[in-house]
């Protein structure tokens, strides 16, 4: 019994420094999300699709796309190859969680991935998040994960409601790419992460000549290369 | 095909893009190089984002979204806080679209 009691106060301690750790992040998610909404209100999409992009694929970029090629009316093969092309970077995201949820439960290994995308990944691979046992870790996971959908999905409803009312003047969109300027100054801290950080702007600064994905996508290979190839010459 | 089926196959695609190397890596240990390799590819994708969503917005507005985020670059020299990071951004940004006629 007090050992029952003693896990679900560490179970709770655990979600709730997730949750603490993302409630800064979402100043400027919720914005963002909010800007979401006010696309949609705007666009020919049935409100209910367009907010379930929120649910269903859980990524800005991704959303706005799905939200401008649906209301475009534009065909179901390029909606569907656009987005894919879109979210490819997250099987590298996926590769650097794997050794964090290889020892955790199946249950998890399943439902974790939902979660990936920038902050979420950023949040849980922080050096913070370290040096703690695994039950500590997947809940750390689900309460910054959870902390992120309820705000996400919530901040697109606002703004599909309030549409009318938001000045597109303001520019919320903004606030997205500033609070992953605020996550990428915190991995910078470790050194090892400059030099990809770098390679990463750079290699997509040169690709912005092909579509904007595929920039982010070679933007990640560019850094990830520099990393594999510096860790070997250090060796 | 009505737009939340299409909505509805582009959400399983990219769980499964998501869950891939999860599952794929799962029981095997990864050479220190590939796992160097894997964690750098988020420091990178944050960069890259950054200058992908600023690069793709100069069309509209020029590049005020990058001079706006030069303060917002200061500010993280001392604090990583990203709601202060965002404030600061946001205020440059609404500061300078003031003054663009």
């Amino acid at each position: 019994m007090a050992a029952a009691t003693l896990r679900y106060a560490r179970t709770a301690q655990a979600a709730a420094t997730g949750a603490r750790d993302m409630a800064p992040l979402l100043g400027g998610l919720v914005p963002f999300g909010m800007a979401i909404g006010v696309a949609i209100a705007a666009s020919p999409l049935d409100h209910a699709v367009g907010w379930a992009t929120g649910p269903v694929l859980f990524s800005g970029g991704s959303q706005l796309t799905a939200i401008e090629l649906l209301g475009s009316g534009a065909g179901a093969l390029s909606v569907v190859a656009s987005l894919l092309v879109l979210n490819a970077r997250f099987v590298l995201y996926s590769a650097a969680l794997a050794p964090a949820l290889d020892t955790q439960p199946t249950w998890f290994r399943w439902l974790a991935p939902y979660f990936i995308v920038d902050p979420v990944v950023a949040a849980a691979s922080d050096p913070s998040t370290r040096g703690h046992d695994d039950a500590w870790w997947r809940w750390h996971y689900l309460g910054a994960a959870g902390t992120l959908w309820v705000a996400w999905t919530g901040a697109i409803a606002i703004g599909i409601a309030a549409g009318p009312a938001i000045d597109p003047a303001l520019g919320l969109e903004f606030a997205a790419p500033l609070c992953l300027l605020a996550l990428l100054a915190r991995r910078l801290r470790d050194h090892a992460s400059v030099l990809p950080a770098l390679a990463g702007a750079l290699a997509a600064m040169l690709a912005l000549v092909v579509p904007t994905s595929l920039a982010v996508l070679l933007g990640m290979a560019a850094g990830s290369s520099v990393a594999a190839f510096t860790r070997r010459n250090e060796s | 095909m009505s737009a939340f089926a299409v909505l509805a196959i582009a959400g399983v695609l990219t769980f499964a893009i998501r869950s891939s190397m999860v599952h794929v890596l799962h029981g095997h240990a990864l050479n220190p190089a590939l796992a160097r390799a894997c964690a750098a590819a988020i420091p990178a994708g944050l960069a890259a984002i950054i200058v992908v969503s600023l690069a793709s917005r100069a069309r509209d507005d020029g590049w005020t979204r990058a001079v706006a985020m030069l303060p917002a670059l200061l500010v993280t020299r001392f604090t990583t806080q990203a709601l202060l990071v965002v404030a600061v951004g946001m205020g440059a940004f609404w500061l300078l679209t003031a003054q663009l006629p």
